[in-house]
């Protein structure tokens, strides 16, 4: 029968049994190094894929800041037009300038007929002022009338000349006011130029502060000095429209022509108007807040 | 001294201090080993994360993309005109000659 070793034999395996210990705890080191192989692989894959998803993000965020800017360069190209626009007039009120200027307003819209008007516009490569209402079945032909380029002007949002508008200073505000906020909800739109309904005279004894409430708000306003009498003559005939304006317009440096978009006879006169005024050195500009016919 | 100590204590027993010797050299590869799976893990966690943040703000960044896009094309031909006018409205206007 084997007897136990006694502790002068264990003495002599200790050694020995160290380097078995040892070389267990090494076995285990490298059960563990190889353990983590996937997870290094893994990590590495990861690292290579989100390196090329940064490029990638850099690459779209390069593309969404040149996109961004692009409002930036319209409205720059917009502010070099109407300083351009402003210059001119300058040249033209020192008498500087061989040109003279006209602005196709037209009032009381948007009508169906507006889109007409629009399409005539183009044809001819003229910006025009439209003096707009309150019209909620309408919106399409607002879009239409700003992503043209023309000129949105406020011209209260009931027209009630003789029903409430002028009744008092608080009551034209309110009128104005309508119209802004229904422009600002429905297109992010604040106009800057105003036109009286019937004209400044037709405020009366509270033109001083309509005028002044229209300044606060951060508007100009304009009457007119053309007028195709499209809104007074039943019946009016495109040769009428044409003779009631010209003769006025062409006697004036700043003209401003009065028109109705929903007035056929202006309609068919404003091809042989734009040519005619183009023929007498006339340039057409929209109107704007620095203009100097605005008030 | 310590030096002749440690020498005359070695060899008083040899093998026993070899192999005390090799299992502290299994001791300190096994142990980092230990703490480097945990390192590993940590940085993998972290590289999870990473991948899932770039690839949320790629899909952001896309979808921004493509609602500016929609816009793109006609703020361009906007530009596009409004320069055009603009350059057109300059040649009526007469250059400063100067004195």
């Amino acid at each position: 029968m084997n007897r136990l070793p006694g502790p002068l034999e264990m003495k002599k395996y200790l050694p020995a049994f160290i380097v078995l210990t040892a070389m267990l705890f090494f076995l285990l080191g490298l059960i563990h190094y190889a353990g983590a192989g996937p997870v290094r692989d893994e990590m590495h894959q990861l690292r290579q894929d989100t390196l090329v998803l940064r490029d990638q993000v850099n690459q779209l965020e390069q593309e969404k800041e040149q996109l961004e800017a692009l409002p930036q360069q319209r409205d720059l190209a917009k502010e070099r037009y109407f300083e351009a626009a402003a210059t001119l007039e300058q040249q033209v009120a020192d008498g500087t300038s061989p040109y003279k200027v006209a602005y196709l307003t037209f009032d009381d819209g948007p009508f169906q007929l507006t889109y007409e008007y629009l399409r005539v516009l183009e044809e001819e490569n003229v910006l025009a002022t439209f003096f707009v209402l309150g019209k909620p079945d309408y919106l399409d032909v607002y879009e239409a009338i700003l992503a043209e380029g023309h000129t949105m002007g406020n011209h209260s949002y009931s027209h009630r000349i003789r029903n409430g508008l002028y009744d008092s200073p608080q009551s034209f505000i309110a009128d104005v006011n309508k119209l802004d906020a229904f422009l600002r909800e429905n297109f992010q739109f604040k106009p800057e130029v105003f036109r009286f309904p019937g004209g400044i005279r037709s405020a009366g004894g509270i033109k001083e502060e309509c005028v002044n409430a229209l300044h606060e708000g951060g508007y100009g306003y304009v009457d007119w000095n053309a007028l195709t009498r499209d809104a007074e003559i039943r019946g009016l005939t495109l040769e009428d429209a044409y003779n009631y304006v010209m003769p006025q317009a062409t006697s004036k440096d700043f003209a401003v022509l009065l028109m109705h978009d929903f007035n056929s006879a202006s309609l068919g006169a404003l091809p042989t108007i734009i040519q005619h005024l183009r023929e007498q050195s006339y340039v057409m500009l929209p109107l704007f807040r620095e203009s100097l016919v605005m008030k | 001294m310590l030096w002749h100590q440690a020498l005359s204590t070695f060899k008083k027993n040899p093998p026993l201090y070899i192999a005390i010797g090799l299992l502290l050299l299994a001791l300190l590869f096994y142990f980092p080993s230990l703490g480097r799976e945990a390192r590993l893990e940590d940085s993998r966690q972290q590289w999870v994360q990473r991948h899932q943040q770039m690839l949320g703000q790629k899909n952001t960044l896309a979808q921004d993309i493509e609602a500016l896009s929609q816009e793109s094309q006609q703020i361009l031909e906007e530009s596009q005109d409004w320069t055009r006018r603009a350059e057109e409205l300059e040649s009526y206007i007469i250059e400063d000659q100067g004195d």
